[in-house]
């Protein structure tokens, strides 16, 4: 909960000297500029922010070599709106930002920063460390990983790559190494709607046009609450002004939830895992009563049929009884979203991250399909974006260590992080002896943290680059100090419906003298003996590079448009006209023929999902992000932390009451894979057969702000992936509490 | 029209029903005047029923109201310090270089709106970001607000876009703000939220 939260009375009256959560008595961090000092330089520098993965476009103050303040970048669409008429007419009156952006400073100047390479003694995960040179890491992580090449073959290292543009030098180095197992943070995020949105409207990443539709029935995903993209609250709150009715499946009345009864549209709050059978009762009832769009179906759809013949028998009272919702309410929400045009369907990871989340994913896109609500003003978009072009060498022949492509049908790009977790425990398919992380704490990030360490401990090196002593740093042989995204180079194109690109570019040198991480990667590269492309080219000589080959400009054009933000081809719509949807039949597909060609069942059929509630743990537990953190990774930040220092387990007030639970009391949560204490928050916002909390707190690294604040969602869940898209199933599991 | 509020002078308009609770407000604030660690000038509250299915969730961004018979400068003033000032266009701030640090004023704030400061033992609140006013430019929380829910404009503009502000303006000489001051909400109209009722702060 972001909020200083008071029971009623008290809030009337104020009374209670609530105030934020105490950090009082920290000196000042000292950032801002000396001001007796003769100012010798005071510049805005345009950059793209980097606090969590939603690249909003932000200016930095920069006054005498330090960051003093970070603001919204007009000139960049990602804080304004996702579609182009909208950015040009909203832009005078500036872009906006969320709080983690603004506490960008506070991380930069974070006294708890990795400042120098650091080499383990004593046991592993001990927190014993060397400090040694640059040099000395470089020459030692090359020698080992060397060695482990030389005595286990090249497969045995797996790297995790941060998602930046130096994304495809790791690529590279993997490659060069000779191991295929390159992966990336996706497969822990949001897969399942990639795979289920390219399998049916051709496109991985459709997004929403709220500011022009008239009703939007999402699921499972909170804009207002993990805001990412700055503009969503913005576009959504103007399509609710302007009448648009927003209806929310969740199982907690998550900040949009919250928004949409405000406004007058619904909370939906499902069981957890069963949006999909919500979405096929909702066709059901469009279909038996002719709502559909028939010309849409006719002209650009395939598989109507099969489709329809699905869901002939996904009745209401069938998906009521699976939900948890009542058939009345699924009937009625299935003839407004009929009815009322333009009209968004979306889903994003509250689905998606359960055993069954690519076919509910499928189910939930199919229903824009059949209201042909696609590429048009106010509904789903099919974006057409424009960036930089890597080169990446041929992947190495062997196969993958996690059943990309195998076991996973459709496992994206990314990889499966949890299969090459369990690798790293039963060495199957094979051993993994090396592992690599840039910029990602595995060990929180991963579902299962038992697991994870697991894992971890079974591997003869690990090497960690990050800005923090991260869990996962904490596991390592060499931690490597990472960048901040103030420190260093990067290219964002933006997630909008139309090209945009903006530059993130250092504001402040890295303040400990340390290098970027795409230098460390090429300088390890060079110690390995690689002595081609990319690894011998500067970062900036690499990006200008990229960036020419994939959009026609140079960098230092690119540096010198308006907020270093290039602006290409607006919002085009109804492009399935001119060529076609971007799947195999060139149609929107209700019946993947490709799926079938996997073994797959090539129509979203809704199948219970996995982990939920037995005798022993009678209740779901699921996990959400919420506007003042990201992921596992901001909780050393003093700002944020002051707002919200601690996650509390939510829990439905009559659930509460007959576990004699009060709300802010101690309680125990457990299952099979964990235990840990947590604070109860007793609310009506959350479905009474499910508790959740925020993800990511719970550290027991990181740094002495994060130490000990809030509960591990993790440690309670099994750790599997979803067998289509190999998505992380984060919000599959159950548990018991206690008081 | 607000009594102090000369023509040129700027009110703040915040529009509740669109407010997402997020916090951005109270973290530019704690950037724009590197607030000490534990003070937030700008806050968010929040408060919800416990009807589930339909919790009635209300979110309120609280600061210094910058009433215009304030109970921290009476307090002051009653003190004979008077480091509590109000200017022309009616910003109430506290006068750093006067304030001998004896918090009485921090109490007296029916909005918890004051706060002392252990590094230079003064009193400080919201002083509407005066020094990014007198340049020219809206308060650093105005300029970030993601829900868009906060307007900075003069009582003329605001008027042309939300007509029904002329009763809050004319019926609370002290807001330079929507829909919250010293009087309690349910004797004002609450420009977008007809639902509000007095749980709302």
């Amino acid at each position: 909960m972001s909020r200083v939260r008071l029971g009623r009375r008290e809030f009337v009256k104020l009374a209670a000297a609530a105030g934020t959560a105490g950090l009082a008595g920290l000196d000042s961090l000292g950032f801002v500029a000396d001001a007796s000092a003769a100012t010798l330089q005071d510049e805005w520098i345009p950059t793209t922010c980097h606090m969590c993965g939603g690249t909003t476009g932000v200016l930095a103050h920069v006054v005498n070599g330090r960051v003093i303040k970070i603001e919204p970048n007009s000139a960049n669409p990602v804080g304004i709106a996702n579609i182009s008429t909208d950015f040009q007419q909203l832009k005078a009156s500036g872009a906006r930002m969320c709080p983690k952006g603004n506490a960008a400073i506070m991380s930069l100047y974070d006294p708890d920063r990795i400042k120098t390479p650091l080499k383990r003694l004593g046991p592993r995960g001990g927190g014993q460390w060397q400090e040694i040179s640059y040099d000395q890491a470089v020459t030692e992580i090359a020698v080992r990983l060397g060695n482990v090449k030389a005595t286990y073959g090249p497969q045995a290292l797996a790297w995790f790559a941060e998602d930046a543009s130096f994304n495809a030098i790791q690529q590279n180095f993997c490659y060069a190494y000779g191991t295929p197992n390159w992966l990336n943070h996706s497969n822990i995020c949001d897969v399942s709607r990639k795979v289920a949105f390219l399998n049916t409207m051709g496109a991985d990443r459709p997004l929403p046009d709220f500011r022009n539709t008239k009703y939007a029935l999402i699921f499972g995903w909170n804009p207002l609450g993990a805001t990412k993209w700055a503009h969503l609250p913005r576009i959504i709150l103007d399509g609710l002004d302007s009448g648009a009715k927003l209806v929310v499946v969740d199982p907690r009345c998550s900040e949009t939830a919250e928004k949409a009864l405000a406004y007058g549209g619904r909370w939906l709050p499902v069981k957890p895992g069963t949006d999909g059978a919500l979405a096929l009762a909702i066709a059901n009832v469009i279909i038996a009563e002719g709502r559909q769009d028939t010309n849409f179906i006719a002209n650009w759809s395939t598989g109507y049929g099969e489709f329809a013949a699905l869901v002939a028998s996904k009745t209401p009272d069938w998906a009521a009884a699976i939900t948890g919702l009542d058939a009345q309410t699924i009937r009625e929400v299935a003839r407004e979203l009929a009815t009322t045009k333009p009209a968004i369907v979306d889903v994003w990871s509250g689905p998606g991250q359960h055993m069954n989340g690519t076919d509910g994913s499928r189910a939930i896109a199919s229903l824009a399909g059949l209201i042909g609500q696609v590429d048009l003003p106010g509904t789903m978009i099919i974006p057409e974006r424009k960036g930089p072009s890597y080169a990446v060498r041929a992947a190495p022949a062997g196969a993958r260590v996690d059943g990309k492509g195998t076991k996973y049908p459709f496992g994206h790009s990314s990889g499966i992080y949890v299969e090459a977790r369990d690798a790293m425990i039963t060495g199957q398919p094979y051993p993994l002896k090396a592992a690599v992380f840039v910029f990602q704490n595995f060990v929180f990030s991963v579902p299962n943290t038992a697991k994870n360490l697991q894992a971890l401990n079974n591997l003869d090196v690990i090497v960690s680059v990050d800005t923090h002593m991260s869990e996962t740093a904490l596991m390592a042989d060499y931690v490597i100090p990472g960048t901040h995204y103030l420190e260093r180079w990067d290219v964002a194109p933006q997630w909008v419906t139309f090209q945009a690109t903006s530059l993130r570019q250092p504001v402040v040198p890295p303040l400990f003298g340390q290098k970027a991480e795409y230098e460390f990667v090429a300088d390890l590269g060079r110690r390995m003996g690689y002595t081609d492309h990319p690894f011998v080219v500067p970062y900036e000589q690499y990006l200008d590079e990229s960036i020419y080959a994939g959009m026609g400009i140079r960098l230092s054009e690119l540096k010198a448009l308006p907020g270093a933000t290039w602006i290409g081809t607006g919002t085009r719509y109804k492009k399935y006209e001119t060529s076609g949807f971007g799947t195999p039949s060139k149609k929107f597909e209700f019946y993947s023929q490709q799926m079938a060609a996997k073994g797959l069942n090539p129509v979203p059929d809704y199948t219970p999902t996995e982990d939920g509630p037995s005798t022993a743990y009678p209740l779901y537990i699921v996990n959400w992000k919420e506007a003042l953190h990201t992921h596992s990774r901001t909780m050393n930040n003093r700002w944020l932390m002051e707002l919200h220092g601690e996650n509390e387990v939510w829990i439905n007030t009559a659930r509460a009451a007959s576990l004699g639970i009060s709300d802010g009391d101690t309680i125990e949560v457990e299952n099979q894979y964990g235990q840990a204490k947590g604070r109860a928050r007793v609310t009506g916002r959350i479905q009474p057969d499910v508790i959740g909390m925020t993800h990511g707190f719970g550290h027991w690294a990181l740094g002495p702000v994060a130490k000990g604040k809030g509960i591990n969602d993790g440690q309670f869940i099994a750790g599997k992936a979803d067998r289509i898209s190999g998505q992380a199933a984060h919000k599959d599991g159950a548990v018991r509490i206690r008081k | 029209m607000s009594g102090h509020a000369s023509a040129a002078s700027k009110m703040m308009f915040v529009d509740l029903k669109r407010c997402i609770g997020c916090n951005a407000c109270s973290v530019a604030c704690m950037q724009e005047n590197n607030l000490q660690f534990g003070i937030a000038w700008n806050r968010v509250y929040g408060v919800e029923g416990d009807d589930y299915p339909k919790p009635d969730v209300r979110v309120l961004p609280m600061f210094c109201q910058h009433c215009s018979s304030a109970a921290c400068k009476l307090t002051c003033d009653n003190l004979g310090y008077r480091a509590i000032v109000q200017r022309a266009d009616g910003i109430v701030y506290v006068d750093q270089s006067r304030c001998v640090g004896c918090q009485k004023c921090v109490p007296v704030c029916p909005f918890k709106a004051m706060f002392f400061n252990t590094e230079t033992n003064k009193a400080e609140k919201c002083h509407y970001c005066m020094h990014r006013i007198d340049a020219g430019l809206a308060p650093a929380c105005v300029i970030t607000c993601m829900g868009i829910t906060r307007e900075f404009a003069s009582p003329s503009e605001l008027l042309a876009r939300h007509p029904h502000a002329a009763q809050m303006m004319r019926g609370n000489a002290n807001a330079l703000y929507e829909n919250m001051g010293e009087k309690p909400m349910t004797e004002r109209a609450t420009a977008g939220n007809p639902g509000a009722s007095e749980c709302h702060w």
